[in-house]
C-alpha cells in the first residue's frame, strides 16, 4: 500500500479506495474493551456485553487523480475524517484496500506536537520534525513560517501566552509548510479572523497550483467550490453523491437546508422561535451571528443556530432602530433613467445553469414558476458592468390567502463566493390560488464586475432580517441559473469586481446624486 | 481481531526493527535533539538541569544508604560503598525514566498517529532515549569515580556501555508492549510507579547477593533489573567481568524481549490504534 517506493512516473492516481470499510467495536466499559482487544476471551473471561458494532464507512471507493482536488462534505459523523485517518496509513480498514502514491501530508489534527509551554520557534521545530522535514530545510520553512503568520516578537515567546487566534495561526502555518505530494486538509482553514482565512486560502492554492493533490474535508460549502474540481458528499459512512463539486454542493446544501427548514416550520411564530433539533448543525456552516450584509453570508439561508434560535421576546426587547431594513428608500444611482423593454410574465425557467435547477425543501404557498433576465437588448444572460439589467420571475400562489413576502436573489462569482445579495423590502398582497404575481429585480445599473456567476431565486415570508433564517420559505432555486458579466473594452482600465455607488461631496456640498 | 490488510510488517525478519530504525535514523535522531530541547527550554537551568538532575538523585539515594541506613559490606570502604550504589542506581534510575516515558510515548503523542511520516514504532523508542540521556550523566560520573578509586579497569569501558544498551533495549521491548496496552487501558501508567519503585528495592543496588539470605536470593533473581545491576557493579567496583548468570540474564532481558516487543507491536498495532 502506501509504503510502495515513490513509482509517481506511472501513477494515474494519487489515492484510489476500493470498497472500503471500517467498522468500530464499542464496548460497554472499559474492562470489556480490554478482555476484548488483549484477546483475553481465549483465556475463558467473557466481557458482559458483547459489543455493538458501529458502521463509520461503508463500502467507500473513491479516486483522486494524481494532480486532483477532491472535497468531501457531509454532515458530523458522516465518516469523513475516518476516511482520511485511513488514508493516512496508521489505521487499518476492516475490509478494503488503500493505495497511495507520493508523499502524503496531513492536516488532521492542527498542532501536531505543539506544546504550551515551549516557544513558537521551537514548536514549529518540533512539528516540522515530526512532519519528516530535515534539519537541512528548516531554515527556509522556519523563515517562511515566520513571515506568514506574522507574531512578530511572539514568535520567540511561549506557546501558552499567545491568544487563540495567534495559535491557530502558528499551528497552519506549520502544518503547511512542508511540501507533499498529497495534501489531506481537515477544516484547518477555518481557524483565524477574515484576513487570516484570506492568507490561508492563497497558501493553499499555491500549494495546489503546484501540481499537489488535494482530498479536503470542509464545512465551507464555498472553500470546497473555490478549492476542489469533483466532491464526494458522503452520509452515514457511505458516498451518497460523486461528481463535479458544483453539483454535489447543490445537492447536499438542498438537503442540509431542506431538513432545517422542515422541523422548524409551521408558519404560526411559536415555532419560529424554538431552536430546530438540528439547530448543532448549524453551527458547521460557519456563518456570522448577524446577517452581515457587508460580507454576508455566503448561502442565501445563512443558517446560524443563534439566530434560528433569538426568540420573539428578545427581539422585541431591543428598539426599532436598530433593525436592518433593505431597498428603502429605493434605490437609483444611475443618473440616466432606465430603459429596458418589459417582458411578459415568465412561465419557464431561463438560463438554467448546468445541473438543472435545484429546488431546496420549502412550505406550501407561493412557488417560482419562471424566470428570466432583461438587458437593454431583450432577454439574456450576458450582462454589461454599469449598464441596466432587471432579473424578472413570476410566483404563483398554491393556496387563495393574503401573503407578506420578501423576495431574494443572490449572486455568486465562479468560485462560488456570493457576491450579490439582494432582498426585497415587503410585498404585501392577496391572490388566488392559480394565479401568478410578476416580480421584477432592476439594476440600474448593474454594479458587479466582470465574471461568470451562478444565480439563486426565492421567496420567504416576510420578517425583520434578524430573523431571517427562521422565517419561513415558499421557495428557493439555489445556484440554478448562470449568467456572464463583462465589460465594454472601453472601460478595460477601470476593471474591478464591484463599481460602488456613494455619495460625494465636493468641499462639504453633495453632488447633487439622488 | 479484525485487522484485514496489514502489508507492511508482514515480512517481518530479526532484521526488520534494525532496518526501520536506520531507515529513520535521521527522523530518530532530530526527535530526540528535539524532544530534549522543549524537555528543558522554559526553565531557567536549561540543559544544565540534564546534569543536575541526576547528580541530585544520586546524592540523595547514596545519601541515605551510606549516612543514614549506615549499610556497609564486608570488605568494602566508604567511598567503594558510595561507587558500589552509584554503579547500580544509574542503570535502574535510567531504565525507571526511560520505561515511564515510552508508556506514556504514544497516549501523548496520539496527534502523531496521524502523521504519516513518523513510524509509530519510533515513538515509545524515541521516548526511551529521551529518558535515559540525563542518566548518562550519572554513568560519567560513575565512570570517574571508579577510575579514581583505581577500581575499574578495561573492562568496563568496553562492555559498560554493551550492557547499557542490552538495558535501552530491554526497556524499548516493555515500551512497546506497553505504551500499546495504555492506549486501552491507563492503568499501566498508574501502576508502573509503583512497580518500578518495587523494583527498585529489590535490586541489589544498596546491598550485596551475599547480604541476603540464601532462603530469598531465588526472589533476587526474579527481579530481571538485578541481572543488570550485577553486571555493573562488578564492571564497576571489582573491575572484572560479570558472572554468568547475570551476563546471560541481562542478555536474554535485552535481545529477547526487544524483539517480543517489536514483533508484538507490529503485529497488534492497528488493533490497538483504534481505540487511541
Amino acid at each position: 500500500m502506501r509504503n510502495q517506493p515513490k513509482n509517481r512516473s506511472v501513477a494515474d492516481h494519487a489515492i484510489k479506495l476500493d470498497s472500503l470499510s471500517k467498522t468500530y467495536r464499542l464496548y460497554s466499559s472499559q474492562t470489556d474493551q480490554l478482555i476484548e482487544v488483549l484477546g483475553l476471551r481465549r483465556l475463558g473471561l467473557k466481557p458482559r456485553k458483547e459489543p455493538k458494532l458501529f458502521s463509520a464507512l461503508r463500502n467507500v471507493s473513491l479516486e483522486v487523480p494524481a494532480g486532483g482536488r477532491v472535497g468531501i462534505v457531509g454532515r458530523n459523523g458522516a465518516g469523513k475524517t475516518t476516511l482520511l485517518k485511513l488514508i493516512c496509513g496508521n489505521f487499518a480498514p476492516t475490509s478494503g484496500s488503500i493505495s497511495v502514491n507520493g508523499t502524503v501530508q496531513a492536516l488532521l489534527v492542527a498542532g501536531n506536537g505543539f506544546n504550551p509551554e515551549y516557544g513558537g520557534r521551537e514548536n514549529v521545530e518540533a512539528s516540522l520534525q515530526y512532519n519528516g522535514l530535515s534539519r537541512s530545510d528548516y531554515d527556509e520553512a522556519i523563515a517562511d513560517i515566520e513571515e506568514f503568520c506574522e507574531l512578530g516578537d511572539f514568535f520567540e515567546q511561549p506557546f501558552k501566552t499567545y491568544s487563540a487566534g495567534m495559535q491557530a495561526r502558528l499551528m497552519f502555518a506549520a502544518a503547511t509548510a512542508v511540501k507533499p505530494d498529497v495534501l489531506i486538509v481537515d477544516e484547518v482553514l477555518g481557524a483565524g479572523d477574515a484576513y487570516f482565512i484570506a492568507k490561508s486560502k492563497r497558501r493553499v492554492e499555491a500549494m495546489v497550483n503546484n501540481g499537489c493533490s488535494m482530498l479536503l474535508v470542509s464545512h465551507s460549502m464555498p472553500q470546497v467550490l473555490e478549492l476542489c474540481e469533483k466532491a464526494i458528499w458522503m452520509d452515514a459512512g457511505e458516498v451518497r453523491m460523486e461528481g463535479d463539486s458544483f453539483d454535489v454542493v447543490k445537492a447536499y446544501e438542498a438537503y442540509l437546508h431542506g431538513t432545517i427548514t422542515s422541523h422548524s416550520l409551521p408558519s404560526s411564530a411559536a415555532s419560529n422561535s424554538t431552536a430546530s433539533p438540528h439547530a448543532e448543525e448549524n453551527t458547521d456552516t460557519e456563518h456570522s451571528d448577524q446577517l452581515d450584509l457587508s460580507e454576508s453570508s455566503s448561502e442565501l439561508n445563512a443558517a446560524s443556530a443563534h439566530a434560528s434560535g433569538l426568540s420573539e421576546e428578545h427581539l422585541g426587547a431591543l428598539p426599532d432602530a436598530v433593525f436592518e431594513t433593505l431597498q428603502e428608500p429605493r434605490f437609483w444611482p444611475n443618473a440616466a433613467p432606465i430603459a429596458l423593454p418589459s417582458v411578459k410574465p415568465p412561465r419557464d425557467f431561463k438560463f438554467v445553469a448546468r445541473g438543472g435547477i435545484t429546488q431546496w425543501e420549502s412550505v406550501e404557498g407561493l412557488k417560482l414558476i419562471g424566470a428570466t433576465i432583461v438587458a437593454e437588448g431583450g432577454e439574456t444572460n450576458q450582462l454589461i458592468s454599469m449598464r441596466p439589467a432587471k432579473v424578472v420571475f413570476t410566483v404563483q400562489a398554491e393556496r387563495s390567502d393574503t401573503f407578506d413576502c420578501r423576495y431574494g436573489v443572490v449572486l455568486y462569482d465562479h468560485l462560488g463566493r456570493c457576491k450579490l445579495d439582494g432582498l426585497s423590502g415587503c410585498d404585501t398582497f392577496t391572490i388566488k390560488q392559480g394565479e401568478v404575481r410578476m416580480i421584477e429585480m432592476v439594476l440600474n445599473p448593474l454594479q458587479l464586475g466582470p465574471d461568470e456567476y451562478t444565480m439563486s431565486i426565492s421567496v420567504h415570508a416576510y420578517d425583520r432580517l434578524e430573523v431571517f433564517n427562521g422565517t419561513p420559505r415558499y421557495d428557493l432555486l439555489s445556484r440554478s441559473f448562470d449568467l456572464t458579466v463583462t465589460l465594454p473594452d472601453s472601460l478595460r482600465p477601470i476593471e474591478a469586481e464591484f463599481y460602488h455607488s456613494a455619495q460625494w461631496n465636493f468641499d462639504g456640498a453633495a453632488d447633487g446624486t439622488r | 481481531m479484525s485487522f484485514a490488510q496489514t502489508p507492511v510488517s508482514l515480512r517481518s525478519t530479526i532484521f526488520s526493527p534494525w532496518v526501520l530504525i536506520y531507515r529513520s535514523k535521521k527522523k530518530l535522531i532530530e526527535g530526540v535533539v528535539v524532544d530534549l530541547k522543549l524537555r528543558y527550554s522554559g526553565s531557567v537551568l536549561g540543559w544544565f538541569w540534564a546534569f543536575l538532575f541526576p547528580c541530585c538523585q544520586l546524592a540523595i539515594y547514596t545519601g541515605l544508604y551510606v549516612f543514614i541506613f549506615k549499610v556497609r559490606p564486608s570488605g568494602l570502604s566508604q567511598f567503594d560503598y558510595v561507587l558500589m550504589v552509584f554503579s547500580g542506581l544509574v542503570p535502574l534510575l535510567a531504565f525507571n525514566e526511560a520505561l515511564i516515558m515510552s508508556i506514556g510515548s504514544l497516549v501523548s503523542n496520539k496527534a502523531l498517529l496521524l502523521s504519516t511520516v513518523f513510524p509509530p514504532a519510533l515513538i515509545p523508542l524515541r521516548a526511551v532515549i529521551v529518558g535515559q540521556i540525563p542518566m548518562l550523566f550519572g554513568l560519567a560520573i560513575t565512570f570517574a569515580l571508579g577510575f579514581l578509586m583505581n577500581r575499574t579497569g578495561w573492562e568496563a569501558v568496553i562492555f559498560a556501555p554493551l550492557f547499557w544498551l542490552l538495558m535501552i533495549m530491554f526497556a524499548t521491548g516493555l515500551g512497546w508492549i506497553l505504551s500499546l496496552i495504555t492506549l486501552v487501558a491507563r492503568d499501566i501508567q498508574q501502576g508502573i510507579g509503583l512497580v518500578l519503585m518495587l523494583l527498585v528495592f529489590l535490586s541489589p543496588f544498596a546491598y550485596t547477593p551475599e547480604m541476603v539470605p540464601p532462603a530469598l536470593k531465588a526472589i533476587l533473581y526474579l527481579n530481571p533489573m538485578a541481572y543488570f545491576v550485577l553486571s555493573f557493579q562488578q564492571l564497576f567496583i571489582y573491575g572484572e567481568l560479570p558472572d554468568l548468570i547475570p551476563a546471560v540474564g541481562s542478555l536474554v532481558l535485552g535481545v529477547g524481549v526487544f524483539y517480543l516487543g517489536y514483533f508484538m507491536f507490529e503485529r497488534s498495532k492497528h488493533s490497538f490504534f483504534d481505540y487511541a
